[in-house]
């Protein structure tokens, strides 16, 4: 691990130029775009339009435009996020915020896991939902097959990746739109009053606010194919296109498919708690085409690991250059032959084994998973804000780097998008700590220190590393 | 860096790592079942003042699901929030219904609405934009406490 490119990164060799503007923009769209969003906001009836334009103000926009400008301006260097923030705020920035972005995946990974495997039971047999066996097998072969496919590296999981994202998250969004405009189409009765301006707007109040911190990050992930630069052909002209086809695809099939939803399932049918696939089942009975919902199952469940992949393997190799540079143990520093940080992707699937275990043999623990689900929310802020504070100082630190993409309207411009999106996660890192109202009092004083002691301990390790950090460590590492 | 110095990095790493979980789940312990007596949300809202504007029975299409009401609860000031009970068979079939739940997160963050386990009983709030949680929340907290002590 000592070959030194020409990208200012020691990787060992260069990796392959594969990835162009199809192949970033679906790993955009895979982390981002989720069917499971649908049902959710389709509850909120008109007001989901106010909703999805808050966080695409205060973030998608923002994020959008900081991952273009920031990934143009450092294409020759590894880690996305890590590469960037770094750039900015020296190796504890750059460490903190791709630690970050890897740890709250480990709080992730078995609710998306779980939700996997519950909606492939969903085409097999509905029963098997409640069978905990089958839950974590299911859930262990989506986990480790997805970190078997980033294993072979970035040719392999690009090709699955652009396969699943059409398959798994486009088809079925298009699917719902098409029967949404079929039933407005043939006159079919409206389930949400007639339209007027008043009703988009979101209801903002204390009850509403733990919501914004939801809504603000449901479209997080746009930043995740920067961490492909080192692959990627042309970065300083791919990477803007890319961005801007993920960005409106995943607005458009986000708003048009939940508004579909929304036109068709009355609110109190859309029951959460028995799952997405049962408002889909009345999506689909309510068309007259109930055969329907086991291949859209499968679909969806295709959906789902597509974007346990995007999230698996895009910090993964951004903590993986970190261990290159020495700052991780040589432990972490482990590469095989395609390239694929292989250290990090088996820690990260043990310790996600480990959790996952956790979730499903110790179902009950509602509020205990809340709290996680929580900190996942706080850890994200931390590495939002990082990006946003990144893209503000680099313009003054080395205002005379050639950005190929640059956010628009000189350093007004940046303050104005960069603190945009600051204010939208620091707000949404405040609201964060507010409980939902189940919790007593003396419960909320616990689920705050919890909140907080857990987004601590699961951002400090970089802290710790770099006091420990030996020059050794940069010649140790190891290929395949 | 030695094998031994390897390992002593792996044990921080998990114990960084994991403690957060462990933290969490001893200060959240998992929900005691019991078999729900009469009919606690009807109870707690009239203990919080709320009027219970009707009541419709619905099945959740879920293993172990043995039905429950749509309650629209309407509080002082006229705001509505429209509340689903679902009774489960077992211990198990109640479980895995908060699993799928809490696996509905909308992007990387949370699921919207809330789940509050009472027994045998699962009560299920849709994103509250009224208040009227936290007030009938609370009462079934106290109803919880008195019947598991």
């Amino acid at each position: 691990m000592s070959e030194e490119t020409g990208t200012g990164q020691k990787t060992g060799m260069s990796p392959p130029k594969i990835l162009g503007v199809f192949a970033l923009a679906m790993i955009n769209v895979a982390a981002v775009l989720s069917i499971r969003n649908y049902p959710s906001m389709a509850m909120f009836g008109w007001a989901c339009i106010g909703w999805y334009i808050i966080g695409t103000v205060l973030f998608l926009i923002p994020l959008s435009l900081a991952a273009a400008e920031l990934a143009t301006m450092l294409s020759d260097k590894g880690g996305g996020v890590y590469a960037w923030c770094r750039e900015a705020f020296g190796d504890k920035g750059g460490f903190v915020a791709i630690f970050c972005e890897w740890s709250n995946n480990l709080v992730w990974f078995p609710t998306v896991l779980a939700f996997i495997a519950a909606t492939l039971a969903y085409a097999i047999s509905p029963v098997l939902q409640t069978n905990s066996f089958y839950l974590f097998v299911v859930m262990m072969i989506a986990f480790w097959g997805t970190t078997l496919i980033a294993y072979f590296g970035e040719n392999v999981s690009t090709k699955f990746q652009n396969v699943g994202v059409i398959l798994g998250s486009i088809i079925p969004s298009i699917l719902i739109i098409i029967l949404g405009v079929w039933w407005f189409a043939s006159g079919q009765q409206m389930v949400l009053p007639p339209f007027t301006v008043d009703q988009i707007v979101p209801t903002l109040n204390l009850a509403t606010l733990p919501f914004f911190a939801t809504v603000i990050l449901l479209f997080a992930g746009m930043e995740m194919a920067g961490f492909h630069a080192l692959e990627t052909k042309n970065p300083k002209t791919d990477y803007p296109k890319a961005i801007a086809i993920s960005a409106i695809i995943i607005f458009l099939c986000t708003v048009i498919a939940t508004l579909a939803i929304a036109f068709v399932i009355p609110a109190d049918d859309l029951s959460l708690a028995a799952g997405v696939m049962q408002a889909l089942q009345y999506f689909f009975d309510a068309a007259n085409i109930p055969w329907a919902v086991a291949p859209m199952a499968v679909l969806i469940t295709i959906g789902g690991v597509v974007s346990l992949a995007a999230w698996l393997i895009g910090p993964a190799k951004g903590l993986g250059v970190v261990a290159v540079e020495g700052n991780l143990p040589p432990v972490f520093n482990r590469h095989n032959k395609y390239g694929s940080p292989v250290a990090v992707l088996l820690i990260q699937a043990g310790i996600g084994t480990f959790i996952s275990l956790l979730y499903v043999f110790l179902p009950s623990v509602n509020q205990a998973y809340w709290i996680l689900s929580a900190i996942t929310v706080e850890l994200l802020c931390i590495v939002y804000f990082t990006i946003f504070a990144a893209v503000i100082k680099l313009r003054y630190s080395k205002p005379d780097a050639p950005r190929p993409f640059k956010i628009p309207g000189g350093n007004p411009g940046i303050w104005i998008i960069g603190g945009m999106g600051a204010f939208g996660v620091v707000f949404s890192f405040l609201v964060g700590l507010m409980p939902t109202g189940e919790f007593t009092a003396s419960e909320t004083v616990s689920y705050v220190i919890g909140i907080l002691i857990g987004t601590f301990l699961l951002a400090v390790p970089p802290l710790i590393f770099l006091k420990m950090k030996k020059p050794s460590w940069v010649e140790q590492g190891e290929r395949e | 860096m030695n094998r031994a110095d390897e390992i002593l990095v792996i044990i921080i790493i998990l114990a960084l790592v994991l403690l957060p979980f462990g933290w969490v789940f001893v200060l959240f312990p998992g929900h005691t079942y019991y078999v729900k007596t009469g009919e606690p949300l009807r109870q707690a809202a009239e203990n919080a003042g709320l009027k219970i504007v009707n009541t419709t029975p619905v099945q959740w299409p879920f293993p172990g699901a043995e039905g429950g009401d749509i309650y629209m609860l309407q509080d002082s000031a006229g705001n509505t929030l429209t509340v689903q009970t679902q009774t489960f068979d077992s211990v198990e079939s109640r479980d895995a219904a908060i699993q799928v739940f809490s696996s509905q997160t909308v992007g990387k963050g949370r699921p919207l609405g809330t789940i509050i386990v009472h027994g045998q009983e699962l009560i299920y709030i849709p994103a509250d934009q009224t208040g009227i949680l936290t007030t009938l929340a609370s009462e079934l907290k106290v109803m919880e406490k008195s019947l598991i002590s």
